[in-house]
C-alpha cells in the first residue's frame, strides 16, 4: 500500500488524500447525526404513541360511560320493573321498550333477564342473534352484582360483538339486568374521522384485556397477546414483514384495551430523509473538495513541473530558459530562487569558460614559448658545443706532436666534459618532450619489448658475462615508443650498476598487486643507500658520482615521469653493495599473458 | 676558381661549423670546388647570379650540391629552399639540410619544399665528420646529379 502510495504523483497523491478525508469525516459526522436522530425522532414518535393512546383510551372510556349511564337508566324504566316483578301486562310496553333501545342495526339485541341471568323478555334482530347464543355468552360474561359493564368482544364470523350490561334496581334490591348486545361496527364517517386524528398510516386496534379477541372497530383481526409490560411502554411487533411499534393503554369501565401503531418507517422517515439529504450534501462537498484539492495540486505541480522542464534544460546546458512563475507564494520564491541560481549558473559558467580560454590561450602560449625555446637551446647550445669539440679534436689532430702528456689529457678533459654537456641537453630535452608528448596507448607484448632492448643494449651479445634471468611477462597497455624508454633506461641502468660485480646477475619480472601489474628489474650491482631514495627520480639528482657511474641525472626522473603519466607508480629497494631492484606498475591489464 | 664550376655550395652563418665542415669534405678531396656563404641573401645573391654575383657566373650552372643551414640571419634556409625549389632547372639541384635539431619544427616543412636530404649535426666531432664525409661520398660521388 505504501509503496503503491509512493509511485504516485503528486497531483494524484493530494486528491486521494483530501478525498479519504473528507469521505471519513462525512461518514462519521452523518452517521452519529444519523443515529441522533434516529434516536430523537424514536422518542417523538414512542411519545406521541403514547399519548394518542391515552387520548383514545379516555375517549372512548367517556363513550363507554356514556353508554353505561344510558343503559342503567334505560333500565330503571318502570315497564322494565313491573315486568321482571311479573306484571305481565306491561309486556307490550316493556317489549317496546326494548326495541326502542335498538336505534340502529348494530345494536342486535336487547332483552331483560333475570337475577340468574335467564333472560325473560327479548327484542333482537333475528338473523344475527339466530347464528350467536347469547345467552351462552352471558354466562361467562363477568358481570358485577350492583355495577353497569361494557363485555368483553366476541367474535363470531367476521363480526365483533359485545355486550352491555346495566343491573335493574328496585328499592335497592336486585331483580334482574338490561342487557345490549352490539355489533361493532363503527361507521366509515367515524372511522375516517379517527384516522384523520391519528394519523393516515396510524393502526387503531381494540381488544380484551387479556388479548383474546382483537378488532379494527369492524371485523375482528389477529394481533399478538398483550402483557403488563406492553401497557407501560412502547412495544415492537412485526406485521406483514413491515417493523411496526406500538403502545396500548386500557380503557376503563371496559374490559378492554386500545392500541395504536405505526410502521417504524414512518416514524424513522425524517431521520431518513435526513441521512438522505447529508450523503447528498456530503457527495457534493467531497465533489468541490476534490475539485478545490485537484486545482490547489495543478497550482502546485504545474510550477513544479516547469521548474523540473527549466532544470533539465539547464542540465542539458541550456542556462536561457527562465522559470515564469508570478506567484507570490513558496513556489514563487522558489522559483525566483531557481532563476538567480541558473543565473548565478551561466554567470559562473561563463566565467569559467572565459577563465579556460584565457588560461588554454596562456598555456598555449606558454608552450609555445616552451618549443622555442627547447628548440633554441638544441639548436644555438649545441652549435658552441661542436665547435669547442671540434676545434679541440682539430687541435688534437694537427698539433698532436706539439702537445705533451698533460696537453692531451686538458683537451681530453675538455671534449669530455663537452660531450658530456651535450648528453645532458640531448637529455633535458627528451624530459621535456615527454611533458608535452600525447600518449597513445596499445596492447605491448612486454617479452619481445625486453627481448629488443636488452639485445640493443648489449649489441646483441646477450651471452656476455651478464646472467640474465627473464621471466615470462604479462601484456602491458601503454604508448609503444615512450614505455621503451622505461624498460631502456632502467635495464641500461641494471647492466651499468652491476658492470663491477665480477658475475653480474639480472632478473626481470612481474607479478600481480590489486589488480595492477608490477614490472621489476633487479641486479647485483652496486645498489644505493635507501637513505637518499627520495632522491632517486628527481631531475639531475645522483647518488653515484660520474666517476664512479656516468650519467646525467635525467633517467630515472624520465622513467618516474613515463610512468606516471601512464597511472602507475615507480619505486625501488637497494642494498648498499647487494643490488637494487627497480619496480614500476601499469594500471589496465589484468590477465598474465597466456603462457604464464 | 670559376664560379660556375662550383661543385658545393655552403650556406652557413656558424663560421666554425663551417670550417669544420670544409675542413671534413677537404681530407677527402671533395672541397676544391666550394663556395662558402654567410647568410641566405648572399646564397640567393649566388644562385640566381644576382647582386654581388651579377655578371660574375651563368645562373644556368648550379652547384652539383647545395650544403643548407636552416637558421641564419636575413634570409633563413627555409625561404632559400624555397626559391630553389620553385625554379624551373635550379630545383633539379639537390639540396642537403643541416641543422643542429632534431627537434626543429621544421623538418617535415622542409621535405614538403622538396629537400633532399636532412642532416643533424651532431656535438660529438666524430660524429660530425663521419655526417659531413658520408654525405659528400653519397651526393658528389656516388649520386647522379641531373644530367645538364
Amino acid at each position: 500500500m505504501g509503496n503503491w502510495f509512493k509511485t504516485l504523483s503528486l497531483r494524484q497523491r493530494l486528491p486521494l488524500l483530501v478525498g479519504i478525508l473528507l469521505l471519513s469525516i462525512m461518514i462519521t459526522f452523518s452517521w452519529i447525526s444519523y443515529i441522533g436522530i434516529k434516536s430523537a425522532v424514536m422518542k417523538t414518535g414512542e411519545a406521541r404513541l403514547i399519548n394518542l393512546a391515552g387520548q383514545l383510551s379516555s375517549m372512548y372510556s367517556q363513550s363507554a360511560q356514556t353508554i353505561l349511564t344510558n343503559t342503567r337508566t334505560a333500565g330503571a324504566q318502570a315497564p322494565f320493573i313491573k315486568y321482571i316483578q311479573g306484571d305481565t301486562t306491561m309486556g307490550t310496553q316493556a317489549r317496546e321498550a326494548l326495541k326502542k333501545l335498538r336505534s340502529d342495526t348494530t345494536w342486535v339485541v336487547a332483552e331483560l333477564t333475570g337475577v340468574d341471568r335467564r333472560p325473560v323478555l327479548r327484542s333482537e334482530n333475528k338473523s344475527i342473534s339466530s347464528r350467536l347464543n347469547f345467552d351462552s355468552l352471558l354466562q361467562v360474561s363477568a358481570l358485577g352484582d350492583s355495577a353497569a359493564s361494557v363485555g368483553k368482544f366476541h367474535s363470531h364470523g367476521d363480526s365483533v360483538y359485545y355486550s352491555i350490561i346495566a343491573p335493574i334496581i328496585e328499592k335497592k334490591q336486585l331483580i334482574g339486568y338490561l342487557v345490549r348486545w352490539r355489533l361493532q361496527m363503527t361507521n366509515p364517517k367515524s372511522l375516517e374521522q379517527i384516522s384523520q386524528l391519528i394519523g393516515t398510516n396510524a393502526r387503531l386496534l381494540f381488544g380484551n384485556k387479556d388479548g383474546s379477541v382483537w378488532t379494527d372497530l369492524r371485523h375482528p383481526v389477529l394481533f399478538r397477546p398483550l402483557d403488563t409490560a406492553d401497557l407501560r411502554g412502547p412495544f415492537e411487533y412485526n406485521k406483514e414483514g413491515k417493523n411496526m411499534i406500538a403502545a396500548a393503554q386500557p380503557i376503563t369501565h371496559t374490559q378492554w384495551v386500545v392500541s395504536v401503531s405505526f410502521p417504524k418507517q414512518i416514524v424513522l422517515e425524517t431521520a431518513n430523509r435526513f441521512l438522505k439529504w447529508v450523503v447528498l450534501l456530503g457527495i457534493v462537498l467531497i465533489a468541490i473538495g476534490l475539485f478545490a484539492v485537484w486545482l490547489m495540486s495543478r497550482s502546485i505541480t504545474k510550477p513544479l513541473n516547469k521548474l523540473q522542464l527549466a532544470a533539465s534544460a539547464v542540465t542539458g546546458g541550456d542556462y536561457s530558459s527562465l522559470v515564469e512563475i508570478n506567484r507570490n507564494d513558496e513556489l514563487g520564491t522558489l522559483a525566483a530562487a531557481f532563476n538567480s541560481m541558473v543565473n548565478q549558473v551561466r554567470n559562473a559558467k561563463e566565467d569559467l569558460e572565459q577563465k579556460v580560454t584565457d588560461r588554454t590561450v596562456q598555456l598555449e602560449m606558454a608552450n609555445k614559448e616552451l618549443e622555442a625555446f627547447s628548440y633554441s637551446v638544441s639548436h644555438d647550445l649545441r652549435a658552441p658545443l661542436r665547435a669547442i669539440i671540434g676545434f679541440t679534436t682539430m687541435l688534437r689532430e694537427d698539433y698532436a706532436n706539439q702537445l705533451d702528456e698533460e696537453g692531451n689529457r686538458i683537451t681530453g678533459v675538455i671534449k669530455w666534459n663537452t660531450e658530456k654537456m651535450g648528453h645532458l641537453i640531448d637529455d633535458l630535452l627528451a624530459f621535456f618532450r615527454m611533458s608535452r608528448q600525447g600518449i597513445k596507448k596499445t596492447t605491448i607484448n612486454s617479452d619481445e619489448m625486453v627481448a629488443g632492448v636488452i639485445n640493443e643494449l648489449t649489441d646483441g651479445n646477450i651471452t656476455g658475462n651478464i646472467e640474465w634471468i627473464i621471466h615470462p611477462l604479462p601484456k602491458a597497455e601503454g604508448d609503444i615508443n615512450i614505455l621503451r624508454q622505461v624498460w631502456v633506461n632502467l635495464i641500461s641502468n641494471a647492466v651499468k650498476y652491476s658492470r663491477k660485480n665480477e658475475r653480474p646477475r639480472i632478473e626481470i619480472g612481474a607479478f600481480d598487486n590489486q589488480g595492477q601489474t608490477v614490472f621489476f628489474i633487479k641486479d647485483n650491482g652496486v645498489g644505493f643507500d635507501e637513505l637518499y631514495k627520495n632522491k632517486l627520480f628527481n631531475v639531475f639528482q645522483r647518488l653515484h658520482s660520474d666517476e664512479e657511474f656516468e650519467g646525467t641525472g635525467i633517467g630515472l626522473a624520465l622513467v618516474e615521469k613515463i610512468i606516471s603519466r601512464h597511472g602507475g607508480k615507480v619505486w625501488a629497494e637497494s642494498v648498499v653493495d647487494k643490488g637494487a631492484t627497480f619496480y614500476f606498475s601499469l594500471p589496465g591489464q589484468k590477465q598474465l599473458s597466456a603462457d604464464q | 676558381m670559376n664560379q660556375n664550376l662550383v661543385e658545393v655550395l655552403l650556406v652557413e652563418d656558424n663560421r666554425y661549423d663551417a670550417e669544420l665542415t670544409i675542413r671534413e669534405l677537404k681530407k677527402h678531396n671533395m672541397a676544391n670546388n666550394l663556395v662558402h656563404v654567410k647568410d641566405g641573401e648572399t646564397a640567393l645573391e649566388f644562385i640566381f647570379a644576382t647582386g654581388r654575383f651579377a655578371g660574375n657566373r651563368d645562373a644556368g650552372c648550379p652547384p652539383k650540391i647545395i650544403l643548407l643551414d636552416i637558421q641564419m640571419p636575413k634570409v633563413n634556409g627555409i625561404e632559400v629552399l624555397q626559391k630553389i625549389k620553385s625554379h624551373e632547372i635550379l630545383k633539379a639541384t639537390p639540396v642537403i639540410i643541416l641543422t643542429s635539431s632534431k627537434e626543429d619544427p621544421d623538418i617535415r616543412k622542409c621535405y614538403e619544399l622538396g629537400a633532399n636530404s636532412y642532416i643533424v649535426k651532431p656535438v660529438n666531432f666524430e660524429g660530425f665528420a663521419e655526417a659531413i664525409k658520408n654525405l659528400g661520398f653519397y651526393w658528389l660521388l656516388t649520386n647522379q646529379p641531373p644530367v645538364r
